[in-house]
């Protein structure tokens, strides 16, 4: 445990030293480590065909929607002390009292969390919330891309997050018979893939390289929560809706000759 | 020139189309240009009714939603956008070739979508001014709850007049960032036609491939 902490601490002391200024415009296409990234990600891949998969598909079979959603609600709402307790670290206090008032009326008026009342009635969607967020927030830099098995997309900042995610999660403190817990988790995971089952499936015919696609969906996703910020608002995005410079090559180095007939 | 070329070898004769061409001329010059957020809204109104629409089959349904998405769509800039410095390395043809399979792509993945309808609906929350003159609509798509909705902004630039998206970004994910990243491997690898044969394979075959340089 005191190892974990120790190399964690080590790992955001060399990722705020690299950078403690603003924070940088996301850079999808980073990825030092893509060879080991690539190897993972087929390992994942084959993982969730084989396995996750086709169980979340008979789980979707069998499990009617509104209890899909319920227990979507339901983990969302063990998960607020962890959103909580991150509010509280970024200095937001609106947000705190917000994740407050949302597990109260969940957890009391929402039949234990599994009807999100604050949303469907209160008309407040969660918002997401995570430690990898807050230190983003602290100025921390992402560091390198890296694909995490089993678990998927992250970087080196989310990873310190996930772990410290792991830590304040609290609920499996309470809950003393350790299988219980264990089998909480399954249905979780299975059952968010089957909300999922159409959106992956998607993602998949929609991309020519699918690892491209998840680590810049992923990149993109978390410098946006992480900055409120859309794609056109940092330096390297500019040059994303520049038409003029590939123009200007083409005069210069390109062939712009007559277009040949069809 | 080029584009003309394009543009001409597109227009096949049709009975009536010089007509309904006329008509449609003297609309754009009589009526005031549509703003951006008019343009989202007119797309998302027309492609709701249609996906309303029992009479159509399928297929019908399908065609009528790519003529709505290709009139709101400027391609020649969305696919000039995602490849990027690339763009130089493809002669005229290939440019060509590649907007048309790169629209073939996009109508045969999303199109899928048109079946699996349920009531969804649109709303306009805003517009944002952004450089260059662009200008961003920000959307919902509203499935009910307030948990599930779906936030997408269209990125708008002026053609000819007229309003076109250029790109559309989804709950922060941009489609011409993501499918750039996607596309700037294979090209620097195996160069425009690697990425043409890939894409023509993809939508022939309607299904996923090996990604490339896996190992």
């Amino acid at each position: 445990m005191t190892r974990v902490r120790a190399g964690a601490l080590a790992v955001l002391l060399a990722l705020g030293g690299a950078g403690c200024a603003a924070i940088e415009p996301p850079r999808p296409d980073d990825d030092p480590y893509e060879r080991l990234n690539r190897k993972v990600f087929t390992f994942n891949e084959a993982i969730d065909t084989w396995g996750l998969e086709p169980v979340a598909r008979g789980w979707d079979w069998a499990v009617p929607h509104v209890a899909q959603r319920g227990l979507v609600n339901f983990f969302n709402n063990l998960r607020l002390p962890i959103v909580l307790t991150n509010d509280i670290l970024q200095g937001e206090p609106r947000l705190a009292a917000e994740t407050i008032g949302r597990f109260q009326a969940n957890t009391f008026l929402g039949f234990l969390g599994f009807w999100d009342i604050a949303s469907d009635l209160g008309g407040v969607p969660p918002h997401v919330q995570d430690t990898g967020l807050t230190l983003g927030r602290w100025g921390i830099k992402p560091g390198p891309f890296v694909m995490m098995p089993v678990f998927g997309p992250s970087n080196l900042r989310d990873i310190v997050g996930f772990t410290v995610d792991g830590m304040l999660n609290v609920y499996p403190f309470f809950v003393t018979i350790p299988g219980v817990t264990i089998g909480l988790t399954a249905i979780d995971v299975v059952n968010r893939r089957s909300r999922a089952l159409d959106q992956v499936d998607e993602a998949r015919r929609a991309s020519v390289d699918f690892y491209s696609f998840i680590r810049n969906a992923y990149v993109q996703r978390r410098w946006r929560e992480v900055t409120h910020q859309t794609p056109a608002g940092g330096a390297e995005q500019e040059d994303l809706y520049d038409v003029e410079i590939f123009e200007d090559q083409l005069e210069e180095g390109g062939d712009p000759g007559e277009p040949d007939a069809p | 020139m080029r584009k003309a070329a394009i543009r001409a070898s597109r227009m096949r004769p049709r009975r009536g189309a010089t007509a309904v061409a006329l008509a449609g001329l003297l609309c754009a010059a009589a009526a005031p240009a549509q703003t951006p957020s008019q343009v989202v809204d007119g797309l998302a109104t027309q492609v709701v009714a249609v996906l309303k629409d029992a009479q159509l089959t399928p297929p019908q349904r399908r065609e009528r939603i790519e003529q709505i998405a290709y009139g709101a769509i400027d391609f020649t800039t969305l696919s000039k956008l995602v490849l990027a410095r690339n763009y130089a390395r493809f002669s005229p043809a290939q440019r060509a070739q590649f907007e048309a399979e790169f629209k073939r792509h996009l109508s045969m993945t999303y199109g899928r979508n048109i079946d699996s309808y349920q009531n969804e609906k649109v709303q306009i929350t805003g517009e944002r001014p952004e450089s260059r003159g662009d200008v961003t609509v920000l959307s919902k798509i509203l499935r009910g709850s307030a948990s599930e909705n779906i936030v997408v902004d269209y990125r708008l630039r002026q053609r000819d007049g007229q309003w076109k998206i250029i790109d559309v970004i989804i709950e922060g994910v941009s489609l011409v960032s993501n499918f750039r990243s996607q596309f700037q491997d294979i090209v620097a690898q195996g160069g425009p036609d690697r990425l043409l044969t890939l894409l023509a394979d993809k939508n022939a075959s309607g299904e996923s491939l090996q990604a490339p340089g896996a190992d």
